[in-house]
């Protein structure tokens, strides 16, 4: 509605960057500017449901892949690829808890 | 502070979750899964010896004869998957001192597996059963629990290796 939005983040694969129960503030339409790799990205992925994760890589087809940052995070191949239509927005700033 | 105040928002507008999935080592390994799904695996060889009985199929029967053979295959990717996970994420060195053929005995289950997906052999699926079974007494062998060999109470009714836990 306001072109932002909030969401509290659940599991450690972001961690450090985002710790676990840290709050990210999304703003959805600034998908349509070029991402750039290293971006904090909010996904809808088929199989994991609702992800935030690193931009990795924009491949030569134009998808793209994921990855997190802590040691257990699922690996880029078992993420896959996904489109631009099922990255909800770019994550702009990051509310780790104390 | 601001983290605080988003909180105190959270608390009231209950904003959505986003998960930072991970692969983290849970230490959840039993591998009942992969002799489960041996015994779907058997199961569908028995149902597709009874449709291999009959002269003709109806129309019925072939599209129960694709879902067989896909449950068998299916079956027979979990069972590799299965096995893999419990080697490649739990079974290490004290394992392997302990049990030296473990390496042989995983490499015989995949090829077991493939050769038990690629055709309706009971033998095969037997054979896949036995190699599993062994598996599985080697696991709970590394955990010190005894195990025991029954019927399992259903189709097919073969021998399962079952842990002896005690509450």
């Amino acid at each position: 509605m306001f072109g932002f939005h909030f969401c509290k983040v659940t599991g450690i694969s972001m961690s450090p960057r985002i710790p676990e129960d840290s709050y990210i503030f999304i703003v959805p339409w600034l998908k349509i500017l070029p991402l750039k790799e290293g971006s904090l990205l909010k996904v809808f992925h088929p199989k994991y449901g609702f992800i935030v994760k690193s931009l990795a890589k924009i491949d030569r087809n134009g998808l793209f892949w994921l990855k997190g940052f802590h040691k257990s995070s699922l690996p880029i191949e078992r993420l896959g690829p996904v489109g631009k239509s099922q990255i909800q927005g770019k994550v702009m700033w990051v509310f780790p808890p104390k | 502070m601001l983290y605080n105040i988003i909180a105190k928002f959270d608390e009231k507008l209950h904003f959505p979750t986003v998960s930072a999935h991970c692969d983290i080592p849970c230490k959840i390994y039993d591998p009942i899964v992969a002799q489960l799904a041996v015994l779907t695996i058997i199961r569908m060889v028995d149902l597709l010896d009874e449709l291999k009985a009959k002269p003709s199929l109806t129309l019925d029967e072939q599209a129960q004869f694709l879902r067989l053979v896909a449950q068998k295959e299916e079956h027979g990717l979990t069972v590799k998957a299965e096995v893999n996970v419990i080697w490649g994420d739990y079974i290490k060195a004290p394992q392997l001192t302990q049990f030296p053929e473990l390496h042989e005995l995983v490499h015989n289950i995949m090829l077991a597996s493939s050769k038990a997906k690629q055709q309706i052999n009971k033998q095969a699926s037997l054979d896949l059963l036995r190699l599993v079974n062994r598996f599985a007494e080697i696991f709970w062998a590394t955990k010190q629990i005894d195990t025991y060999r029954a019927d399992c109470p259903y189709p097919p009714t073969e021998s399962l290796v079952y842990p002896r836990l005690i509450s």
